[in-house]
């Protein structure tokens, strides 16, 4: 596979993870909103958006902060930026993907950039991020129905399970920067929020409840979003899908020396089980790692301009 | 127009011209051919019509068939506009188009292989030597070089009109990287989709194997001794305004689209870079122009191409289909030489007729030109696209002092010829059915044989009276029927 399209199937994947995240945060948070008293909002705000948006764009929606103008444009401009980037990358391995795949994010960049639907959008955010989600949803239905499970099945796996692990990470680290998860459950309303919260961005609120019931005790949301090798949507279960895909890379690839996950991380992620280890570290060792394997992953298999001919 | 007291009030505003209609031999008399469609216009209101192409356009839109139009500030992406009304050749006119096209690509095929070796036709002073060395795509790095099995030409899109007594003739070879192809293939399919019905009383040939043939044609040209070629499709990159159609032919041929970024030339040797390390590649089915595909070779601005292809080519390492240098025989002047050409090489009577050209180095030509600026077309010897040209009749005073003064300037650089009426076929156009003018772009494929393939993409000049059918002038396209036999 040439270097040029693995690398394009990865970001592909990517954005779409991304376009999907920024939606689910935004609208559970405009969601849960109604719930809060109007200072706490601004609050919340200023903590979510530095994780969600890149700098200038947060720039431009700090007047939400306040204003309580929860509805702005610029999260809607996040979200369909992402999905333009990935109709783009897409766009361009079209022989590479099914048609079905294309004609999903096609239709998802269309129906976000109908004017008609983002007039809309100032009505009904929740209909407007419902649109990316279950684009998001179709879109990954028809890579897992038409992509052939060769090499480059493998690099979107790895951009979807990047894309996920860095950004529970993210939700993680924001909420850690507030609150000590603390051990018993006695918590204020605001605070079981930013819990409830944290969890339904992840889509891992009825997840959660399966495995400890609707109980909220911050410590057991932290190792549960971090460390449970059953949910679909923790780090753990990232990386473990993670270091499958860089498994059979390896084999499928034979010539590159193989790229695993470091040990650190897993120990990290398995130290956090016994509670013992400080959840920020945890945290900020998953984030530093997500980062290792992306470069690793571009220098060797992608950038690897220093091979000489044999 | 109709006389005809039955025919529907679709047909209304349907006037005939000095052109030849496709559809109507006169007025309320439609051709045979056409009576299945003359047919279901008049059964079916127009409403019908209107939904089924705005399903048309729908399924263009959401398969992604776009072109980028340049000329605003940054490229706008679109669809090709589409006309749901097939336009239908019969088989006896197929017959004759496909044994002259044939025989104008033979000949040029063989020219290209004279100028760039022996340079007979111009020693016989068939064609002049200066006019073939002046043209600004013969490639002097192309003397003398062996092409694979002698095949210039891999891929032709020429350009037929039709005169008003009904005859096709040729108004353009485009021998470098035609395209457009996709639009022809697209077309039929969403037909299909939308109003199979419209098949019902005809058999049409079927167009969906040009990829494959395409294909088979790439591995005859193969390097010699190269038994299971690399087939590589090499694109400009996304920028381009035909990138729709080549990821669609790499994915349709089952091979790999690559950017010059992709490739890196080593001991004369072309290489892809991918996951596992440098992959050999023996065919490169090229959509860049002569100029952007090696920046050591030619322009050294350029980043689409690769460094040092031209040498791996020239030592026959690689193929690169259509061969460098094809455009000297597509100049709008060495055109002219064309029926010429097939007398001297083939010794037979040309088939397809040439468009009148007058040759602006020629001192009478130019003054007979240069008189009636305002009757003819005027266009740029080396350009493709319909870009620089006048249309006489529709032009201002300015634009014709314009041009007076660049023909002046550079006449070897112009050509003229008359203003064509080119044939007009039905279209859906604002609730009704209205003729449009036409022309038809078939594909010639080659390798070891010369295949021709039963279709063509007709393309439209959806403006009424306009005469420009060029994508990129607001022109727009239908499905092309050739009827079997």
């Amino acid at each position: 596979m040439l270097s040029r399209v693995a690398n394009t199937l990865y970001w592909m994947r990517r954005y779409v993870e991304r376009a999907d995240q920024i939606a689910r945060v935004v609208d559970v948070n405009l969601d849960l909103a109604f719930d809060r008293a109007p200072g706490d909002v601004a609050r919340l705000w200023g903590r979510l958006l530095p994780a969600l948006l890149p700098a200038p764009a947060w720039a431009q929606v700090e007047h939400a902060r306040t204003g309580g103008a929860l509805t702005d444009l610029a999260n809607v401009d996040a979200v369909a930026s992402c999905v333009a980037a990935a109709r783009e990358n897409a766009r361009q391995v079209r022989q590479h993907i099914s048609g079905e795949m294309w004609e999903r994010v096609n239709g998802l960049h269309l129906a976000l950039n109908d004017p008609a639907r983002r007039a809309a959008w100032e009505e009904r955010p929740h209909g407007y991020f419902q649109t990316v989600r279950e684009g998001a949803a179709l879109f990954d239905a028809a890579v897992h129905a038409g992509m052939a499970r060769d090499e480059g099945w493998y690099f979107v796996q790895l951009g979807l399970f990047l894309e996920r692990a860095a950004g529970t990470a993210r939700l993680l680290a924001c909420q850690l920067r507030e609150s000590q998860p603390a051990v018993d459950a006695d918590m204020a309303l605001d605070e079981q929020l930013d819990w409830i919260c944290l969890l339904r961005a992840c889509d891992a609120l009825e997840l959660y409840r399966r495995r400890y019931c609707a109980e909220l005790r911050a410590d057991r949301i932290v190792r549960f979003l971090i460390e449970d090798p059953l949910s679909p949507r923790t780090v753990r279960y990232a990386l473990d899908e993670i270091a499958r895909a860089l498994a059979t890379l390896a084999e499928t690839v034979p010539s590159q020396p193989p790229l695993t996950l470091a040990s650190a991380v897993t120990s990290t992620v398995d130290a956090s089980r016994s509670g013992a280890s400080d959840p920020r570290a945890a945290v900020s060792a998953i984030e530093a790692e997500c980062g290792r394997i992306h470069r690793t992953l571009y220098e060797t298999y992608i950038d690897h301009r220093r091979q000489t001919v044999t | 127009m109709p006389r005809d007291e039955s025919a529907s009030a679709i047909f209304e505003r349907y006037t005939l011209g000095q052109a030849y209609d496709e559809m109507f031999e006169g007025a309320g008399r439609h051709r045979p051919h056409y009576a299945g469609i003359h047919e279901r216009l008049c059964m079916l209101p127009i409403e019908i019509w209107q939904e089924r192409q705005r399903a048309a356009d729908v399924a263009f839109l959401t398969q992604g068939i776009t072109f980028t139009v340049y000329g605003q500030a940054e490229g706008v992406e679109r669809i090709f506009p589409f006309d749901l009304l097939p336009r239908v050749v019969t088989a006896a006119e197929w017959a004759t188009i496909e044994r002259g096209l044939v025989q104008r690509i033979t000949a040029l095929n063989l020219f290209l292989r004279d100028v760039y070796h022996e340079g007979r036709i111009c020693e016989a002073r068939v064609v002049p030597w200066t006019l073939v060395r002046q043209c600004r795509h013969f490639r002097r790095g192309m003397v003398g070089v062996r092409v694979a099995h002698d095949c210039y030409l891999t891929v032709v899109g020429t350009d037929l009109v039709r005169r008003p007594d009904g005859r096709f003739v040729v108004l353009e070879d485009n021998l470098r990287v035609p395209s457009g192809v996709s639009y022809m293939l697209a077309n039929r399919q969403i037909v299909k989709q939308v109003y199979p019905q419209l098949f019902e009383r005809y058999h049409v040939r079927p167009i969906d194997h040009y990829p494959r043939t395409l294909l088979s044609h790439l591995r005859e040209i193969a390097p010699p001794g190269c038994s299971d070629p690399n087939i590589v499709l090499l694109t400009p990159g996304v920028f381009n305004s035909a990138y729709y159609e080549h990821t669609f032919l790499a994915h349709e041929m089952g091979i790999e689209l690559v950017e010059g970024r992709d490739l890196l030339v080593h001991d004369n040797t072309v290489y892809a870079r991918t996951t596992s390390g440098l992959e050999r590649v023996d065919v490169i089915y090229r959509r860049v122009d002569d100029d952007y595909l090696d920046p050591v070779a030619f322009r050294e601005d350029s980043t689409l191409g690769v460094a040092g292809l031209f040498n791996a080519y020239r030592a026959g390492r690689v193929t690169i289909a259509n061969a460098v240098g094809t455009g000297v025989a597509d100049d709008k002047a060495v055109y002219a030489y064309v029926p010429a050409m097939i007398r001297f090489y083939l010794d037979q009577d040309p088939i397809l007729d040439n468009v009148e050209t007058y040759l602006l180095d020629d001192v009478r030509q130019r003054a007979f030109v240069l008189d009636h600026l305002g009757e003819l077309v005027v266009k740029p010897v080396g350009e493709s696209g319909g870009y620089g040209m006048l249309v006489g009749p529709h032009s201002t005073a300015a634009q014709r002092d314009e041009m007076r003064g660049r023909i002046l300037a550079n006449p070897r650089n112009y050509i003229a010829q008359p203003t064509l009426a080119l044939s007009a076929a039905p279209c859906l156009v604002d609730g009704g059915v209205e003729p449009r003018h036409v022309d038809l772009r078939p594909y010639i494929l080659c390798g070891r044989s010369i295949t021709v393939v039963p279709g063509g993409l007709t393309r439209v000049a959806l403006q009424r009276g306009s005469l420009v059918v060029n994508s990129s002038q607001g022109g727009g396209s239908k499905d092309t029927w050739v009827l079997g036999a």
